[in-house]
């Protein structure tokens, strides 16, 4: 009982610790560690937050085995930019509107921030986005990949992500009757 | 926002200014299209990997729904992976992107001489006009529909549209509309069919000149339970009416 009453007493100070830091340690899959502000990690993602939350941060690094550490070096640097911008007016309205749909256009700086992304590290980003409940940070970067593909045919977009054509001749041409409207100007 | 297709000429001038004044108080549509810049440089990954269609489901429909509708209703050719990609994504639909693009004639020459390879749509089929594409993109998407923009078409010429339109409105769960009506003279004088208070599942609703339907012989069950958010511009609108529209909203 006294050694159970003991371990629990020190996995109680570790925990003060843990809750005094203002920084948590991030480990992406191939081992490498990133800090980033607490506060920004609990407001951006959903899943760093229930681990804060429930207290399974390792202070020596959580394992995100998912994220490889161009994407987490990514994510971290975007909630530090995050954290160090001042939301706009229009965030902050958007966040309270009853506007029930997930379109709120990237900040300037969130533009900047994917621009400079190879497509390997876009997409990269999105699924780290994905998987740490990062809604913000999917919208920007579906935001992106959204533009990269307006007003372009089918063939052009096929070209620009490498989109392997696996339709016959008969299926495609089906579709394009069905969605006669979709394909009158291409 | 102004959608073309109405000549502006033979419009009455009043009618022009507050038709203007209604588009400049409409909320601005969820979906954008290109701007100019952006379809100029076509960037491409460079070692031939299909990064797109590798990613789950959920997040092709996120991007799928911030396409206008026809770049959106497009994807479903790129390849078996996106088949159904637009059909399970909640619609987004704003009429203004269903006309010709800018240049069309040059683009469907050229369309023309390529359908042999590509098998396009002959020109036969292409939808007549604005209102007949309006028609069939709510046809063939199965729901739920997500917001839908309709400001462009005369109604006047197109009863017979109105009560199609709304069935598959109502029909497909609408939870935003922004239904105008575009009039080139007072005179102009069309009824919106009872049939919008079926739209239960509104939670916004803009609408601008029409004449409002009698509420008197309505179920009193009618309304929008749902709604937060209304517009009312241009309307013939008794006051009865509009007591009981606000009535009938209970999260308004």
């Amino acid at each position: 009982m006294e050694v159970d009453k003991g371990k629990g007493e020190a996995e109680e100070t570790r925990k003060v610790a843990e809750a005094d830091r203002d920084t948590v340690t991030l480990k992406s899959s191939d081992g490498k560690l990133f800090e980033v502000s607490k506060e920004a990690a609990a407001r951006l993602s959903t899943v760093l937050a229930g681990m804060i939350a429930g207290g399974s941060i390792d202070d020596n690094g959580t394992d995100l085995k998912q994220i490889g550490s161009e994407a987490l070096e990514n994510v971290v640097d975007y909630c530090n930019k995050h954290a160090n911008s001042i939301p706009s007016a229009a965030l902050i309205s958007s966040s309270i509107s009853f506007n029930t749909a997930p379109f709120k256009e990237p900040e300037e700086w969130e533009r900047k921030f994917v621009d400079r992304l190879s497509h390997d590290a876009l997409f990269d980003l999105v699924e780290a986005a994905n998987f740490l409940g990062m809604e913000r940070l999917l919208d920007v970067t579906c935001h992106k990949i959204s533009e990269m593909m307006k007003g372009k045919s089918p063939d052009q977009i096929r070209e620009v992500f490498n989109i392997k054509n696996d339709y016959t001749k008969e299926e495609l041409e089906e579709i394009r009757q069905e969605l006669a409207w979709a394909f009158y100007d291409d | 926002m102004l959608v073309r297709g109405i000549n502006f000429y033979t419009t009455d001038e009043t009618v022009l200014t507050l038709t203007k004044s209604a588009f400049t108080n409409l909320p601005h549509p969820p979906a954008a299209k290109a701007a100019p810049l952006s379809g100029a440089v076509l960037a491409r990954a460079p070692d031939g990997v299909d990064c797109i269609s590798r990613l789950p489901a959920e997040i092709l429909r996120n991007i799928v729904s911030r396409l206008p509708v026809k770049d959106a209703a497009r994807t479903t050719v790129l390849s078996t992976r996106w088949r159904r990609v637009w059909h399970t994504t909640p619609l987004v639909l704003v009429d203004a992107h269903l006309l010709p693009r800018a240049g069309a004639t040059a683009t469907i020459r050229r369309a023309s001489t390529s359908s042999v390879r590509l098998g396009a749509v002959p020109r036969e089929v292409a939808p007549r006009g604005l209102a007949d594409a309006v028609s069939s993109a709510l046809a063939a998407h199965p729901g739920p529909f997500r917001c839908v923009y309709l400001t462009g078409t005369q109604m006047e010429n197109h009863h017979d549209k109105l009560a199609l339109w709304l069935q598959h409105l109502v029909a497909k769960g609408i939870q935003e509309l922004f239904f105008i009506n575009r009039i080139r003279t007072f005179d102009a004088d069309v009824l919106l069919p009872a049939m919008i208070f079926r739209c239960t599942s509104l939670i916004k609703l803009y609408i601008g000149f029409w004449r409002f339907p009698e509420t008197a012989t309505l179920p009193r069950t009618a309304g929008f339970p749902h709604l937060r958010e209304l517009g009312l511009c241009s309307l013939v609108m008794k006051e009865r009416d509009l007591e009981f529209v606000l009535d009938r909203c209970p999260v308004l």
